[in-house]
């Protein structure tokens, strides 16, 4: 009876908390209900401010929470029963096995498994590219001039997955108003919405997953990279040359021709070996990661969520803005830390992008 | 005592939430907030839902066309914003019906083996008493 009780700060806190909560139901529970659900809670807040004032208030919380909680879980355990009877069980079992591999599972099997996989990645990443860096400084005799055409060359193969990701993109944003009318036709039909969304993805020819496999055939490179440079400096800090040489040597494959002098890592101002003393690799890097983010759209999470559901919201309101600045420091951060010639790969990696995606739209970079 | 339908027994037996909200509309047309306020008030502030449990009810009784959705109108005794108002539906009705017979006989029972002895002869009609 009394509006201005809603504008006392106990009730009008609590009613914004609460709306926020509402986040943590499924979108379609949401929109039907949950407008309806914060206004009876406050309407509880407020006969409970009437009666007992602001304590009143706070005591309701801890239900309140319990009750969010529990009904958002039930209401998305429902939905997933709904969608999938297979997703769960999935998720179940693979859960129990990676508790049976840190429990039961006696340690040295587990190092035995660690170690596999260690050799696994080290003959199938590692060593490839290794051996190229070794083949391109035996031509080029200068291991910084080595690591960046090998770059150009890795970059270059994935150029085919590049061009295919920004078609997705261009063509993600011109049926952005289809999607839309999708989401506002199917707004209580979730399940609908999906399967009509995935109609229209194959009538244009989409494949949401180009986007992805670019991004992530760049860590298994940039992880071999790491290594092959931390041989090289392993064998150049070893007091023993001659025992600092065999570490390169013994990755070189046997047809190969072995080294008999340590490669130089000195790079203009900076030692490829140790982080940049004049922190400009990084710096440069932290700028570049911002403008391919910028120039490429790579906002991968509006791909990974194409259903229009919670999770997909709150990340692409994340990666609109937030992205670009968080990559950016993470880019700093690593090239302050790594050695500069991990910086110095990634930047020319980027470069790369950035190149491609300004040769393959076949106009400048900020139509 | 009417007949108990063949379709109505497979709504049984109710949880307490939705047996609770369907006797809270039972007197008549009440909105969120006025199905929480008669299930606290019957129950004696034993039981009360959430706002999540109680749409989460709401859903499934709307669902199975237990209830239905009266009209949206602003309710004068709270503030002046729209409420939309439940009512029980005709199926809703007699399921509440069947549920209120399957319990009357759970406390018939009791009573015959002797549980409600020196409780006076009436009790609650929370879930407690059970």
């Amino acid at each position: 009876m009394q509006p201005n009780v809603d504008r006392q700060w106990p009730v009008a806190l609590s009613y914004a908390l609460y709306r926020r909560l509402l986040v943590l139901y499924p979108s379609a529970f949401r929109s039907a209900y949950g407008a309806e659900m914060a206004q009876v809670f406050r309407d509880r807040a407020r006969d409970v401010y009437r009666a007992h004032g602001a304590v009143g208030v706070l005591t309701l919380w801890p239900a309140a929470l319990r009750d969010v909680i529990s009904a958002a879980v039930g209401e998305h355990l429902e939905q997933e029963r709904h969608m999938s009877r297979k997703l769960l069980p999935l998720i179940g079992s693979l859960v129990v096995l990676v508790g049976v591999f840190f429990t039961v599972v006696p340690m040295q099997v587990r190092y035995s498994v660690w170690f596999a996989i260690g050799v696994f990645l080290g003959m199938v990443v590692y060593k490839p590219v290794f051996n190229l860096i070794i083949v391109a400084y035996g031509l080029v005799h200068s291991f910084p001039l080595a690591l960046v055409l090998v770059t150009l060359l890795f970059q270059m193969c994935l150029l085919p997955l590049l061009r295919k990701q920004l078609q997705t993109a261009r063509e993600l944003r011109m049926l952005r108003p289809q999607l839309r009318q999708l989401r506002e036709e199917y707004h209580d039909r979730p399940q609908a919405l999906r399967a009509a969304q995935r109609d229209l993805y194959r009538q244009h020819g989409i494949t949401l997953g180009a986007l992805p496999t670019w991004l992530l055939l760049q860590l298994p490179f940039l992880y071999a990279l790491y290594y092959s440079i931390l041989t090289v400096i392993l064998a150049s800090n070893n007091k023993d040359a001659a025992l600092g040489l065999s570490f390169i040597n013994r990755d070189i494959y046997p047809f190969l021709p072995k080294r008999d002098q340590l490669p130089d890592l000195s790079f203009f101002w900076t030692n490829l070996g140790h982080p940049d003393p004049l922190h400009i690799l990084p710096i440069l890097a932290a700028v570049l990661t911002v403008l391919t983010i910028l120039l490429l759209r790579l906002t991968p999470f509006r791909y990974s969520f194409p259903n229009g559901d919670t999770p997909r919201r709150m990340l692409s309101a994340v990666a609109s803005g937030l992205i670009q600045v968080l990559a950016g420091v993470l880019a700093l951060c690593i090239g302050l830390v790594f050695p500069a010639g991990l910086t110095l790969v990634w930047g020319v990696s980027l470069l790369c992008a950035i190149a491609g995606r300004v040769v393959l739209s076949g106009r400048g970079p900020w139509s | 005592m009417t007949e108990v339908q063949e379709d109505v027994q497979r709504f049984l037996p109710l949880t307490p939430a939705a047996f609770h909200i369907l006797l809270a509309l039972a007197a008549g047309e009440r909105h969120g907030y006025g199905i929480m306020q008669e299930v606290a008030s019957t129950t004696e502030g034993q039981m009360r839902l959430g706002p999540g449990t109680l749409y989460r009810s709401i859903k499934q009784l709307l669902e199975a066309s237990l209830i239905a959705e009266a009209d949206e109108r602003t309710d004068p005794t709270l503030s002046d914003e729209r409420r939309r108002y439940y009512q029980l539906t005709d199926l809703g009705r007699r399921v509440a019906q069947a549920e209120a017979i399957r319990l009357s006989r759970l406390v018939a029972q009791a009573r015959e083996r002797k549980l409600l002895e020196g409780l006076g002869g009436e009790t609650r009609p929370g879930w407690e008493g059970l």
